[in-house]
């Protein structure tokens, strides 16, 4: 660590999206030119190493020099040594908030023990990258923070660079904190993910990932699995992660998840979903049809909600949703319209869905009303999105496709 | 995969429309050419919208705003420092909601507290100051906390000092609804625009604005331009959020003195 004299004040929030995949909230050229030089340094990850985890059967090369340094139920946490002074370190967990607030929570203790074991105090932090991006079928966050210890004359700062993804029912997380090395230590935890991605047991027939971006900013992904039971009713498993720089120094963090089952005609039989919202449990609710009603139980910010929905009718689950699109874009009519329960919009009611196309343009053109929701798409002829954006006064939210395996209609 | 548009769209709403400061909510503005700062208490604008059949609607119930349409795109709005919502005050002021949770031990005991602290409990100026030194966390990354939680973590940004505002007046038999839209401040030598949350007041037969969260600001002046009333109090106030947010301004240009 060096000291580092900038203007930490007048840093500004922007957004200069140079790759699709990664923002650098602030201008590199405002920072001392040793900085400069150091952020851009590499270096060639050699070495490689045998990563074994029997939980998930992982016995596979990576990248980097790992070694176990504590384990625990359902924890393991690693060195690896790149060749830099400070070692990446990596951790495995198989209990977890989400790919968001747990990199975020992660973040936040290794600053404290830098701090810690540096004997100085935590005298600024600043957001200076947010990222998504795919690695095979697995989406991943990036965020990136730098940092100042201490005051005056033993003022030091660095960069703690973090990366997260959930595979295999587990979440890696991986840590460097080093100024610059950034392809370095994406090597590795690349190289980290494709191990437990290669044996990961995959029984879904359709998988989606779409990447989330805010006026051009990553801001997070949504992924979602199918598969399907011998009674021929499907599975349907969803996740949504974002890491948002509501400030110079802050992230908003949100991580949700969402089990449901669907008949094949497209009806609810039942779901279950949460979100974590910076490291709390923001909600959680289970919808069921009980005595000819949609029982609805939860919780939302601590608020007990017990309820019976108004409407009686099947309701259409996401699967439904897609067999919508799909018989929409073949047929001749311009719109259709129907009943979801969306716990995000009102988890005590049912929303009305009008899925329309737009004249002039082609069938996979649509635009999606969800009650004051409006979002333009661009699918595919299985009804599965390639690109959706939605506008709220100055700000642009745009969600892009990033990996598709199958479709999510069945034959 | 669809509710997760409203998962996502919902999240960033909370930003866009009801920041305090968060370059997530900044509006753009550009004042006229000829126009220098201060600013006089009347001023006109363009505001541009991808939504100016909903902001016309929500114009056309304001009080000392006036508003015509010049593009698809654009409005023309004359309006001073004295403009707010019209309607009229009715039970759903006055009472404990799922957001404005006046039942709850923890609003309960804010409110003895406050009590406790202030001899003229009633007037609009310690509401908001009491509640603008409760929180003394401001921060943007919550998405919307109802009063309680806000009285828990005493963090947030205008629509948490909004909510709890607006509980703390009606714990005090004062009408209160929570505004979203956008101001327009004067500072020194600059003029800035951002989505936001207040909170009105009903007494002497119309409704004053109390904003805890711009208590101590040092703006000279502040115009206040609603979008609509958080009319959705229970579980499903998301739905109000993304209402409001799809009204704000996308940016506001021409800005002169009346």
């Amino acid at each position: 660590m060096k000291s580092l004299n900038l203007f930490f004040s007048t840093i500004i929030l922007i957004s200069t999206c140079n790759q699709v995949s990664a923002a650098d909230l602030v201008n590199l050229e405002d920072f001392p030119g040793w900085f400069q030089d150091a952020m851009v340094r590499e270096i060639k990850v050699r070495k490689k190493s045998k990563l074994k985890l029997k939980k998930f059967n992982i016995n596979e090369k990576v990248k980097g020099k790992f070694k176990l340094i504590g384990s625990s139920d359902g924890y393991w946490s690693y060195h690896v040594n790149i060749g830099t002074k400070t070692p990446i370190e990596c951790y495995v967990f198989t209990k977890y908030d989400g790919a968001a607030n747990s990199l975020h929570s992660i973040v936040q203790s290794d600053l404290a023990s830098i701090a810690e074991r540096n004997k100085k105090t935590l005298t600024s932090k600043f957001n200076y990258a947010v990222g998504t991006g795919i690695i095979g079928n697995t989406p991943y966050l990036a965020m990136d923070t730098l940092y100042s210890l201490g005051e005056g004359e033993s003022k030091v700062s660095s960069f703690l660079k973090g990366l997260s993804a959930e595979t295999n029912e587990s979440l890696q997380i991986c840590t460097h904190d080093e100024i610059g090395y950034r392809n370095a230590f994406f090597t590795v935890f690349k190289s980290f993910i494709k191990a437990f991605i290669k044996n990961e047991e995959s029984s879904e027939y359709f998988e989606s990932v779409f990447q989330m971006t805010l006026n051009g900013m990553p801001i997070g992904y949504g992924r979602e699995k199918y598969s399907v039971d011998e009674d021929g009713d499907i599975a349907i498993k969803t996740e949504s992660s974002m890491l948002v720089p509501v400030d110079a120094t802050s992230f908003s963090r949100s991580d949700a998840v969402s089990s449901s089952w669907s008949r094949k005609d497209g009806s609810l039989i039942n779901s279950a979903k949460y979100t974590v919202e910076n490291g709390a449990l923001s909600s959680s609710y289970t919808i069921q049809m009980q005595g000819g009603k949609w029982q609805v139980e939860g919780e939302l910010q601590g608020k007990p909600i017990k309820t019976e929905l108004a409407h009686t009718e099947p309701l259409i689950s996401e699967y439904g949703s897609y067999l919508k699109t799909k018989d929409l874009i073949k047929s001749e009519s311009m719109s259709s319209e129907f009943y979801m329960w969306v716990a995000e919009a009102d988890p005590t009611s049912t929303i009305e869905v009008k899925l329309s196309k737009v004249s002039g343009k082609s069938e996979k053109d649509l635009i999606f009303n969800m009650g004051p929701l409006i979002m333009s798409l661009e699918t595919q002829s299985s009804g599965v999105l390639k690109q959706g954006s939605i506008e709220q006064g100055s700000v642009t939210i745009d969600i892009v496709s990033r990996y598709v395996k199958g479709e999510p209609v069945l034959k | 995969m669809r509710s997760l548009f409203f998962l996502v769209a919902m999240s960033i709403s909370s930003f866009s429309a009801a920041q305090m400061t968060s370059s997530l909510a900044e509006i753009e503005v550009e004042l006229n050419k000829s126009q220098s700062l201060p600013l006089s208490n009347q001023i006109a604008f363009e505001l541009v919208s991808h939504n100016v059949g909903g902001t016309e609607k929500t114009t056309s119930k304001e009080v000392n705003i006036r508003a015509y349409r010049l593009s698809e795109g654009s409005q023309a709005i004359n309006m001073d420092t004295s403009s707010h919502l019209s309607g009229k005050v009715n039970d759903r002021h006055s009472s404990s909601s799922f957001v404005i949770d006046l039942d709850d031990e923890d609003i309960k005991n804010f409110v003895a507290e406050f009590l406790q602290s202030n001899p003229q409990p009633r007037r609009i100026e310690n509401l908001t100051k009491y509640v603008n030194e409760y929180i003394d966390n401001p921060t943007y990354i919550h998405g919307f906390n109802i009063a309680s939680t806000v009285v828990e973590k005493r963090s947030g940004d205008c629509t948490e000092y909004a909510v709890l505002a607006a509980a703390l007046a009606r714990s005090l038999d004062i009408p209160a609804r929570v505004i979203l839209g956008s101001v327009i401040m004067e500072e020194q030598g600059q003029v800035r625009s951002f989505g936001h949350a207040w909170v009105e007041i009903w007494g002497d037969e119309r409704w004053h604005i109390a904003d805890a969260a711009l208590y101590n600001s040092d703006a000279i002046q502040i115009f206040y331009l609603p979008s609509m009333e958080i009319n959705n109090e229970g579980p499903g106030y998301s739905m109000s959020l993304l209402q409001a947010a799809k009204l704000l301004p996308i940016k506001i240009r021409h800005l002169r003195d009346l």
